[in-house]
């Protein structure tokens, strides 16, 4: 492990903002911390980054305990939320700041320069930079020390939608180029599922649940997890004969015979059919390439169906609906 | 790293408290008998006169400033521009410059007096004559007229930053007197806090209260000393202003308590309504009358004494060592204070626990001249005789004008470590990560990052300092070396002896040093870094 966080725990005054964390970066992965805000997940980046200490557990790097190691001996790269560019320097200044200790200072200068094309902006004051060309010379300033673990805050939430999928996707590929071991904050449950090599689930100060994004999103352990990557519809029952009823059907389910569960399924998992559970359009929404529906059941239950076809319902509109099987998830109903 | 900062910061606020510290330790050792002569026939009174002047000037101050603020806000009238910035010029005027002038303005046989007599018909001082400035009240006015700033400076900054939404939400609801329903209620802690400043000034003031005859606590102090040499005495006297002082202090921050909550607003001009007619002239008056009382006589008075006194003997060679020395003692009591207030500054951002040492540094602030003085005088004479014991030169301390500095430096201290924490508070916090993870420590970071960016902001504390060193009279008398003057004790001198030879000139300089900041206060810099968002 190139990173590796054992049992971290940290506490501001009445706050217990991480708690026994424990966390890996392997050489040239990408870890992707999610989760709402105040969960902790900024808190722990600033901790690896030593800008802040742990109340307990240890963190080290390349197999060497850095707990204690002052953050500017840490050889950590940071990236932060608003580039943190210092205005009095131009941006290749900006970029040579962290290479003073380097003989050959201006030949890694240009080195980074070069890889992220930014040759052209190398003699500007940041307030002279677009956000866009800002988070370019943020990243440049970062990687140019070649920081053992590049941390990165937030990095695309300070740029237009337009840009922000265009500029992510670039910046991964730099960084899996250089092969750089990047340990991300975002609370973009979409970003994190595509930037990620592996997806750190975090709430209330410890890990919910890590793994590759396939097996978080299509595997959630809890009904949050769950919940966090995707809007589910829910229905609430009770287990009878290894299985409960739902509007749709008899859904499988291992649990004790009485006990409360509930019910997800996939907005996406539900379509218009011929015959099914009948339902009554309320409302369509366009968002651009799906299309929202909502929908009435005739027990009075609202369910949301997300597709890419334009079914060409309105309101009004009765239709039947089918669930695919493979979108529907059962947990226990009190799990959080 | 972090600790070597910290322990600059301790040791600038070890300095800042030790006057204090000092000052209990020979009010203690006080002898009864005079301090029972002391507390019969000097103290009652002293008490007595200075709580009538702080009356008095407090509520001067608060009825000038937070009208006239309110004028320049709120309305239009032929001339607001011009008032906005020239009702600070008083700022510039020392109370004791004030005095001094007014002094001679109002002379029996001056000008003024001879030409009310002549419009009245009189032709003696014996038939008629105004009512003596050397009177509490006189002085009352006086000071009022000079420290009404401070109060329109903050009550001004409240109604331009909070009052615009809250007085339309009020004028949309039917309310006609916003003045009375919502300014005044908003402005109250603005009127405190430029209140309890303007009172500090006031008991700091020791030359207008001695040229117009009102034995104030300072007056007493300082003749307690310089009279008697009884220095328990003194040093008693100072306790009770302490006490006077914590009050003040207390005022001003129970008046600050709620200010965090006001902040953050965008700053929105009033729309201002346009006053015409007889109440437009008001409005002018109301605000022509502080600058002109304030500042434009008296400053007009020196111009032309000092003009008389240049055309008939030219400046003599002692003036100009006095201003060399006067620029002297202030550029390096500046020098000093910066660095000191800097160091406490970056030690408040670095660790929790430098912010408690930057406030310790911040305590001389409130402590009048005199009070300092008196503590400083044995800590500065057991130095001295430290060093002769040593085998070195005294001159350090006493002899030489290092007690000054000190004083300059724990009084003025606060401007600075103050003024640089609010621009570091300017400088995003990522910032010094960034800097701290690209391989910098906290002094790289602070020599790379915080100087750079904070450089505006300490020029102009250097100005704001510098200027008050300039002007600082009482604890300059008390600890200067025998043989040398600055521009204040040299004008406090020839005032003190009542007459009037190169002390124009001499307080026209003052005046036009103490310019500066109002210059500075009237252009309302807001130091931006490019780039900050």
């Amino acid at each position: 492990m190139e990173l590796a966080l054992d049992r971290v725990s940290r506490r501001f005054g009445g706050v217990q903002a991480l708690s026994d964390v424990s966390l890996g970066a392997g050489r040239g992965e990408v870890v992707c911390l999610v989760g709402p805000s105040g969960c902790g997940k900024s808190t722990l980046l600033r901790l690896i980054a030593g800008v802040d200490r742990p109340d307990a557990g240890t963190i080290s790097l390349l197999g060497q305990d850095i707990t204690h190691v002052a953050p500017e001996d840490r050889h950590v790269g940071f990236m932060f939320q608003d580039y943190a560019l210092f205005p009095h320097l131009t941006a290749r200044d900006n970029i040579l700041f962290g290479l003073k200790r380097h003989r050959d200072a201006g030949a890694m200068a240009e080195e980074i320069i070069r890889r992220l094309g930014i040759g052209h902006l190398a003699a500007r004051f940041p307030h002279m930079l677009s956000g866009g060309e800002q988070q370019r010379v943020a990243l440049a300033r970062a990687l140019a020390p070649r920081p053992h673990v590049l941390l990165m805050d937030e990095p695309f939430s300070n740029l237009d939608r337009t840009l922000r999928d265009g500029i992510r996707e670039e910046t991964l590929a730099i960084l899996a180029a250089l092969e750089a071991t990047v340990v991300m904050v975002t609370h973009d449950p979409e970003e994190a599922l595509s930037s990620g090599d592996r997806v750190v689930l975090m709430r209330a100060g410890r890990v919910v649940q890590a793994g590759r994004g396939e097996d978080v999103y299509d595997r959630p352990r809890t009904a949050y997890a769950a919940g966090f990557f995707c809007d589910f519809n829910r229905f609430d029952g009770t287990t009878r004969g290894g299985a409960v009823a739902t509007p749709f059907g008899p859904v499988a389910a291992g649990f004790v015979d009485g006990t409360a569960v509930q019910v997800l399924l996939r907005p996406q998992s539900l379509h218009p059919a011929d015959s099914g559970t009948p339902a009554t359009v309320t409302t369509v929404t366009l968002m651009g390439e799906i299309e929202q529906t909502r929908l009435r059941l005739a027990c009075g239950q609202e369910m949301r169906m997300r597709s890419s076809r334009r079914h060409g319902l309105r309101q009004g509109d009765g239709v039947f609906l089918r669930a695919d099987p493979a979108g529907v998830l059962v947990f226990p109903a009190d799990a959080a | 790293m972090t600790r070597a900062w910290l322990g600059g910061a301790a040791a600038v606020a070890l300095l800042v408290c030790l006057p204090v510290v000092s000052l209990l330790a020979i009010a203690a050792q006080g002898s009864a008998g005079l301090w029972s002569h002391l507390a019969a026939n000097v103290l009652p009174a002293a008490l007595r006169d200075t709580l009538i002047l702080l009356a008095g000037v407090g509520v001067l101050v608060a009825v000038v400033g937070t009208g006239t603020a309110w004028l320049v806000t709120a309305h239009d009238f032929a001339g607001r521009r011009l008032f906005e910035w020239a009702l600070l010029l008083p700022l510039a005027v020392p109370t004791y410059i004030s005095a001094y002038a007014w002094l001679d303005i109002l002379h029996p046989v001056g000008a003024v007096q001879g030409w009310v007599r002549a419009v009245l018909g009189y032709s003696s001082p014996r038939e008629f004559r105004l009512p003596d400035v050397r009177s509490m009240t006189g002085c009352v006015l006086l000071l009022g007229l000079v420290l009404y700033p401070y109060v329109y400076l903050t009550a001004r900054a409240m109604f331009v930053t909070q009052a615009a939404g809250l007085i339309e939400a009020a004028r949309t609801l039917g309310e006609r007197r916003v003045f009375r329903r919502v300014a005044l209620p908003l402005a109250r802690p603005a009127v405190a806090v430029g209140v309890s400043l303007a009172l500090m000034e006031a008991l700091n003031d020791i030359g207008a209260s001695e040229f117009l005859g009102v034995r104030t606590m300072t007056v007493s102090v300082y003749s307690t000393w310089i009279g008697r040499a009884d220095l328990p005495g003194a040093a008693q006297i100072s306790l009770a202003m302490l006490a006077l002082v914590v009050a003040l202090v207390m005022l001003e921050r129970w008046a600050r308590r709620n200010q965090r909550y006001a902040v953050g607003q965008r700053p929105r001009p009033i729309g201002r309504s346009a006053l015409r007619g007889w109440r437009a002239g008001l409005a002018m008056l109301a605000c022509a009358v502080p600058v002109l009382l304030g500042f434009a006589a008296p400053a007009t008075y020196l111009m032309v004494e000092a003009w008389k006194r240049v055309a008939f003997a030219g400046i003599s060679p002692t003036l100009w060592t006095e201003a060399l020395n006067t620029v002297l003692l202030a550029s390096a009591a500046t020098v000093m204070v910066l660095i000191c207030g800097t160091v406490a500054a970056y030690a408040a951002r670095l660790h929790g626990r430098g912010g408690l040492l930057a406030r310790a540094t911040t305590l001389g602030y409130a402590v009048p001249g005199t009070v300092l003085a008196i503590g400083l005088l044995p800590l500065v004479a057991a130095l001295d005789r430290g060093l002769i014991a040593a085998g070195l030169p005294a001159v350090l301390l006493l002899g030489g004008s290092g007690a000054v500095l000190l004083a300059y430096m724990v009084r003025f201290m606060a401007i600075a470590t103050g003024g640089v924490e609010s621009g570091f508070a300017r400088i995003p916090p990522s910032l010094d990560h960034a800097s701290r993870s690209l391989g910098q420590g906290p002094s790289g970071t602070f020599l790379r990052v915080h100087l750079p960016l904070s450089r505006p902001a300490l020029v102009a504390l250097a100005l704001l300092v510098f200027v008050d060193c300039a002007k600082e009279l009482p604890a300059t008398l008390l600890l200067r070396p025998l043989n040398v003057e600055t521009l204040a004790t040299h004008l406090y001198g020839e005032a003190a002896r009542g007459t009037y030879e190169e002390a124009a000139i001499a307080a026209l300089v003052i005046v036009a040093i103490g310019m500066a900041p109002v210059i500075l206060l009237a252009r309302q810099p807001r130091p931006r870094y490019p780039g900050t968002p």
